[in-house]
């Protein structure tokens, strides 16, 4: 089953242009991360005397107030902004299965469930996000908790949809008439229908937890002194804007939108292609 | 009992029906408006009564919306009866649960219209026969369920081997539904619900399934509730026939009587509206008294009476009940049509 | 004289993946003229519902046209820019497609979807486009007061007529539908293919009615084309095809019919099922698997669609 998952997924991802430049850029910072620590001369926390040097040959994307290579940071920085936000969506999008299968397809929880998944949505984000930060200095795996409980609730619900329409599909009532039990069904049958789906709000999501993550630790929550993407802008938000250091603001910037932009095109073209009614093509 | 009843049971050969249905009604509501305060409800059965005996066909005959594929949910215990009583062998069904509930599903099964959305994409042609055995009939042994998953599948005239492990979109529509049947007979049911299963095949395949059915049916003395919108189906199943419109059952008797001399003004509509296949010119005119469906639900007296060429002032008033009116005949018409 | 549409040895093929299917095997089809009734009937799979396409230049991907041309009065369809398609499919050619009734724009009442195409193609101002969508809808059967119901509001044989007055706005010179009935109640089908029948006959259209339910046809046209896994393997006058099929195909489509009327006869049925399951073959005929009559010859040779008593094709080495 799983391969017919992979061959789908692989055979959308290569059909469409916008999904190929996601993977594209996907890969590219895949490789950055992989291949730049080895070979950037310069470490993240190396200071020198040349500060706030433009970008030029020695250092492709100039230096910081310390004479910190940027782009060394930029490289070294990608790896916790991405696999906090990596993992904070998949916590986002484990919860939302859970609560938008159940609300789906048990009409008896349906209520409470949904009631409870859009008391939560309507909390203003970032003060919830806030909240939960000042709870302790927070580290790492705080970061991934604060994500997963504040994106969940848009996937539940529509997963919750799904769930819904394919509890009317015949196949769950022959199910039930060979027999099987509901939890059987939901598990074996459901929630394997909406597995792809799931994916594609993943990939989606995961967009929208590195900007989260570097909205967070652009406020101070978090860890400033462990070199981020979101770590990065606020320094350069502090030091770098009067000293006119335009590099210094726009990489880390530009790197969360680019990366951004690569995971929607992919979680774009994976929920189209699921759903015939979104193409525009 | 009534002379239908009668001369039911002495074609089946035994005294008591295998499956009752007692004033079943269905009633539908649908909220809709500001806050949900308004709602529309439809009548989707209404205070239907008929038996099923033992190694019987009975087909119900209706277009949509005559309420017979919710006669058959409900009969499948899918769908709870608004009030009235399905009963299978003196039991009433509509309550029941866990184990009891999954007995009656080894005795009677159901095949649906689409066979396609019938199987799950995730689980191949033996996963789908061998649930039932292993869930319904507690089987355990591996060997055993492949046995007989092998024979089932053989008995419904597929090659067991070669289609074992496919997956239902590598199947024609004919072996899907053939692969369906093979899963609803695995149980060893005596009741098997059709609901449309030849509609959504193609039309050369069509008889061939149905014979298949009866082959079946007389193999493994098997009852079947055939549901059609297809008056020729019921003619090759043979048995008896049950004409149904708006919820209410108009018509029932044995099938050739019912065909041949209908005694219900709508089944002599639907019999002239049916497809043949001598080369005649068939749809010169418009099929006599019957005007464009009118949406509004008639409240009181026959359901049927504006679309009927007999329509009397009585029909307006009192709603006609379901009688013998012959040997083999019920009908539900205060002007019924005697031919005999 | 040119023929009103004709398509030449078209090919149609499917690729998905790796895998590439030829849905129909350069087929000729030609309607001559106006008042020209035709059925193309076939199992799925057949490749009708291709050709139909084809022959509005609606292939897309993963299909692809691999040969042929289509051409309507003289003029290539294939290469047909955006508009001149525009306005081939609906003034010239017209369709009635089965999931039709179910795309209905939601939010449009039913006169509205009749308006505006009269609107848009003809210049007419606003009310004399709904005067005439009006009097079209009228015409087939939907009276004033269902005129602006919206599409949920109507029952499907109600919305199928929409359909219907539809396809006739623009006045085409024909008018392919694809199942336009199989979604149907047996007494609104028949409703609906008497009107077909009517509002045809009396504007003088042509028609392809493609189907895998022969019976309908009969009454309905003067012509049959039977295809066969991409192929056309019998072409005719309709009543000869009901009365005495020429290819082994029809034969068996003919004996396999679900109707009324039929006779009762008993078959061996797990053998016939077994039958139609044997597979479709690559050299040679491809019906021999499943025909009563083959020998040597349908092994090797491809029958080619020949010309037998009068008016008659079939593509079957019986007749050679």
């Amino acid at each position: 089953m799983s391969v017919i998952f992979h061959n789908r997924l692989v055979s959308i991802l290569f059909s469409r242009r916008s999904s190929k430049a996601g993977v594209v850029i996907i890969l590219a910072f895949l490789i950055l991360i992989v291949v730049g620590p080895a070979v950037i001369p310069y470490g993240p926390y190396q200071t020198s005397n040349q500060v706030y040097a433009h970008p030029s040959l020695s250092h492709i994307l100039g230096t910081d107030y310390q004479g910190t290579d940027v782009l060394s940071q930029l490289v070294w920085g990608a790896i916790p902004s991405m696999i906090v936000g990596i993992l904070g969506a998949l916590g986002a999008v484990l919860i939302g299965l859970l609560v938008g299968s159940l609300a789906g397809y048990y009409t008896r929880y349906e209520g409470v469930l949904t009631g409870f998944t859009d008391i939560v949505m309507i909390f203003p984000p970032v003060p919830l996000m806030v909240l939960l930060g000042t709870i302790r200095p927070a580290s790492n795996t705080d970061l991934i908790i604060i994500l997963a409980v504040v994106l969940w609730p848009p996937i539940a619900r529509s997963i919750r949809s799904q769930v819904l329409s394919i509890r009317e599909m015949p196949f769950i009532e022959v199910a039930k008439m060979s027999g099987m039990r509901d939890s059987e069904i939901l598990v074996k049958l459901v929630i394997r229908s909406v597995a792809v789906i799931a994916f594609a709000y993943f990939v989606l999501t995961v967009g929208a937890a590195i900007i989260l993550v570097t909205g967070l630790e652009y406020i101070g929550v978090g860890n400033p002194d462990i070199v981020s993407w979101g770590s990065m802008i606020y320094w350069a938000q502090n030091f770098g804007f009067y000293a006119g250091a335009w590099w210094w603001i726009l990489a880390p910037g530009v790197a969360i939108s680019l990366l951004t932009i690569g995971f929607a095109l992919i979680g774009f073209s994976i929920e189209e292609a699921l759903n015939p009614r979104l193409r525009t093509t | 009992m009534s002379q239908v009843q009668l001369n039911a049971s002495a074609v089946s050969g035994s005294s008591e029906p295998l499956l009752k249905v007692e004033n079943l009604s269905v009633t539908f509501s649908k909220e809709f408006g500001f806050l949900g305060r308004q709602s529309r409800t439809t009548r989707a059965v209404d205070n239907v009564s008929f038996e099923l005996y033992q190694n019987e066909t009975l087909s119900l005959v209706g277009e949509s919306g005559s309420g017979k594929t919710t006669i058959a949910r409900c009969i499948a215990a899918l769908t709870a009866p608004t009030s009235g009583k399905v009963s299978y062998k003196g039991v009433d069904v509509t309550r029941l649960a866990g184990k009891r509930l999954l007995d009656y599903r080894r005795e009677v099964q159901i095949i649906f219209q689409d066979p396609f959305g019938s199987l799950s994409p995730f689980q191949n042609v033996f996963a789908v026969v061998a649930t039932p055995i292993r869930r319904l009939m507690g089987e355990k042994d591996n060997q055993k369920i492949a046995r007989a998953v092998s024979r089932l599948l053989d008995e419904v005239g597929l090659e067991p081997d070669e289609v074992i492990h496919k997956l239902p979109h590598q199947l024609s529509g004919g072996e899907r539904q053939r692969v369906n049947i093979a899963r609803a007979l695995a149980s060893e049911p005596k009741v098997l619900v059709a609901d449309e299963p030849v509609s959504m095949l193609d039309a050369s395949q069509r008889l061939n399934t149905l014979y298949l059915l009866m082959e079946l049916q007389a193999k493994r003395n098997l009852s079947i509730l055939m549901i059609t919108h297809d008056l020729a189906t019921s003619r090759v199943m043979g048995g008896r026939t049950a004409v149904m419109y708006l919820g209410k059952m108009f018509e029932i008797g044995d099938t050739e009587g019912v065909l041949t001399s209908p005694h219900h003004p709508y089944t002599e509509l639907l019999i002239s509206a049916a497809p043949r296949t001598r080369f005649v010119d068939q749809v010169s005119q418009e099929p006599q008294g019957s005007t464009i469906e009118k949406s509004e639900r008639l409240v009181g007296g026959c359901v049927f009476r504006n679309r009927c060429k007999y329509a009397t002032q009585v029909c307006t008033d009192v709603e006609p009940p379901l009688e013998p009116k012959s040997a083999n005949r019920a009908v539900a018409c205060h002007n019924w049509l005697n031919r005999e | 004289m040119t023929d009103l549409l004709r398509a030449n040895g078209v090919s149609v093929e499917y690729s998905i993946g790796k895998v590439r299917k030829l849905a129909i095997d350069k087929v000729n089809l030609s309607i001559p003229s106006t008042h020209f009734t035709m059925g193309l009937v076939g199992e799925s799979g057949s490749g009708k519902t291709t050709l139909g396409m084809a022959l509005l230049n609606l292939i897309n991907r993963p299909g692809k046209i691999t040969s042929g041309s289509v051409e309507y009065n003289g003029r290539n369809v294939l290469s047909m820019s955006e508009t001149e398609l525009r306005a081939y499919r609906w003034k010239e050619v017209a369709m009635i497609f089965q999931s039709a009734m179910n795309s209905l724009n939601p939010v449009k009442r039913g006169a509205d979807h009749i308006t505006e195409v009269i609107k848009d193609h003809t210049g007419s101002s606003k009310s004399e486009s709904r005067e005439k969508a009006l009097k079209l809808l009228a015409e087939v059967g939907i009276e004033s007061e269902h005129a602006d119901d919206y599409p949920h509001e109507l029952s499907g044989g109600m919305r199928q007529r929409v359909v219907i007055a539809l396809a006739l706005a623009l006045s085409p010179k024909l008018i392919i539908a694809d199942e336009p009935t199989s979604a149907l109640d047996v007494v609104v089908q028949k409703q609906i293919l008497a009107l077909m029948r009517r509002e045809i006959r009396e504007r003088g259209l042509s028609l392809i009615f493609i189907t895998h339910d022969l019976p309908i046809l009969a009454g309905l046209v003067d012509h049959i084309t039977v295809m066969f896994a991409g192929e056309v393997v019998e072409q005719g006058p309709a009543d000869k095809i009901f009365t005495s099929p020429l290819h082994p195909y029809t034969e068996a489509l003919l004996s396999s019919l679900l109707t009324l009327d039929a006779q009762n006869r008993r078959p061996r049925s797990l053998q016939e099922l077994r039958e139609t399951n044997k597979p479709i073959a690559a050299k040679g005929c491809r019906y021999q698997n499943r025909c009563k009559y083959v020998f040597e010859r349908c092994r090797t040779e491809r029958p080619l669609l020949k010309q037998v008593e009068g008016g008659r094709l079939t593509a079957c080495h019986k007749y050679n």
